[in-house]
């Protein structure tokens, strides 16, 4: 591993590393390859309205992992362990009563999960599932400050909670395509403090060369949606 | 149940994470925070419906219906809502359209967002370290391993969806299709080539002596 990776990123911003090799493909997979994984996914939908990854969402509780965790542990396993950390942080269900339950269901390989039918739950996932649930319209305080053909540089500092900012931009200069219109910032502290009201997202183009230096690829380059706050 | 059955379980205990889920599904039901309808409505659903199916058709459109395709490039969410595709992570779709000059494609390098209502959940690959790592790194390398070599004259240009939009690639209509209908291009627009590491399927040619 790389050891410059290690020190300065947190695991999940993993943009430009070397490290992992070759892409493994299974040509005809299926979308769940096994039962649990399906099981997974379903709970942390259907545990929506419960909100236990708030206010950060489940991307934060999966970076919240170790890093070794984060790196080697299988997708859904990311998932499964950051849902047993939020319900726990919650108290909806604590890891005793996970491991007493687990302990139960390897003892009682016939053992059934219980039942239970909720129509109003249904409902809500049904509609979340297949209607058009457009972003609440937001207002900034202030105009955008770039238009497109601008020319920006990143911000170079790092945000110790949850950011949307990648590594890899940190400090470059890129020129702005299109103003997508004012989104809700996502960036939090660790304690789940906001760090700033909804601002104007931007998508921006950086030439590889910008981004890699003299070994970057001919004809290439990459574009990326970054708030006004992580602009310079 | 069989011998044969009763000896493969004894013989294969139950991996941990499959016990882990089951306790996990099964505590949350009897505390009434989740329910079975709705588990097995939402694993139905992104096995059964949700998927690169429906893109296919978005895209199918695309070719076939100039003033659609205009709607799709100006509005991805509202054009591909007039096909009947909403919901979680689509809230916000924009389209990249490739041409003979330009390849777009699709990541995200901080975690694994994905257009759902128009692709489905993504494979495995997409969400594997080393193709976020590398496809913003060496796209044209990455490129090549799909099985797909562009030449240095065609500009590539990487999606990394990591904020709030999420991307689909509209790929070129490939030679030999001019004759086939919009039903007909379905079949031909993979996965693959919505999220911009593969071109669109070229279909065989005509047999001139039918």
């Amino acid at each position: 591993m790389n050891t410059d990776f290690i020190r300065s990123r947190p695991p999940h911003d993993m943009g430009g590393v070397r490290d992992f090799g070759p892409i493994k493909r299974d040509k005809n997979e299926d979308v769940f390859h096994e039962l649990w994984e399906s099981k997974v996914f379903a709970i942390n939908l259907v545990l929506g309205p419960q909100r236990i990854h708030d206010p950060q969402g489940l991307r934060s509780s999966i970076e919240n992992l170790d890093r070794e965790t984060y790196l080697h542990a299988s997708y859904y396993k990311r998932w499964l362990l950051a849902i047993e950390g939020a319900l726990d942080r919650t108290g909806l269900v604590t890891q005793q009563e996970l491991q007493a339950k687990t302990t139960f269901y390897r003892d009682s390989p016939e053992a059934q999960i219980p039942r239970r039918e909720d129509p109003v739950l249904l409902k809500k996932l049904t509609t979340a599932m297949t209607t058009l649930r457009p972003p609440p319209h937001h207002k900034s305080e202030t105009a955008p400050r770039f238009q497109a053909g601008d020319l920006i540089k990143v911000r170079t500092q790092t945000t110790a909670g949850h950011s949307r900012l990648p590594g890899y931009v940190r400090g470059k200069i890129g020129m702005v395509q299109r103003v997508h219109g004012i989104h809700k910032f996502q960036d939090f502290s660790p304690d789940g403090t906001s760090l700033g009201g909804p601002q104007p997202l931007y998508s921006v183009r950086f030439e590889a060369l910008e981004l890699w230096g003299p070994s970057a690829g001919t004809n290439e380059s990459v574009y990326i949606d970054l708030w006004e706050s992580y602009l310079q | 149940m069989s011998t044969h059955e009763a000896n493969h379980h004894s013989s294969h205990p139950e991996p941990y994470e499959s016990l882990r889920t089951k306790a996990l599904e099964s505590l949350l039901i009897e505390k009434g925070l989740i329910s079975s309808d709705a588990i097995d409505a939402v694993i139905e659903s992104y096995q059964e419906h949700i998927g690169p199916l429906n893109g296919a058709k978005v895209v199918a459109r695309a070719w076939t219906d100039p003033p659609y395709k205009k709607r799709l490039l100006a509005n991805g969410t509202d054009a591909i809502a007039e096909l009947g595709y909403m919901g979680l992570e689509g809230s916000e779709i924009v389209i990249v359209e490739n041409t003979a000059t330009t390849h777009n494609a699709i990541v995200c390098t901080l975690c694994s967002c994905y257009p759902w209502p128009v692709l489905g959940l993504p494979p495995s690959w997409y969400k594997s370290n080393a193709y976020r790592s590398r496809m913003v790194l060496e796209p044209r390398d990455v490129l090549q391993e799909f099985g797909l070599d562009l030449p240095e004259e065609t500009e590539i240009r990487v999606w990394d969806s990591t904020a709030a939009i999420r991307y689909m690639v509209l790929p070129e209509r490939p030679p030999n299709s001019e004759h086939l209908n919009e039903a007909e291009l379905i079949p031909l627009i993979t996965r693959d080539s919505m999220i911009g590491v593969a071109k669109a399927t070229v279909p065989e040619p005509r047999n001139s002596n039918e």
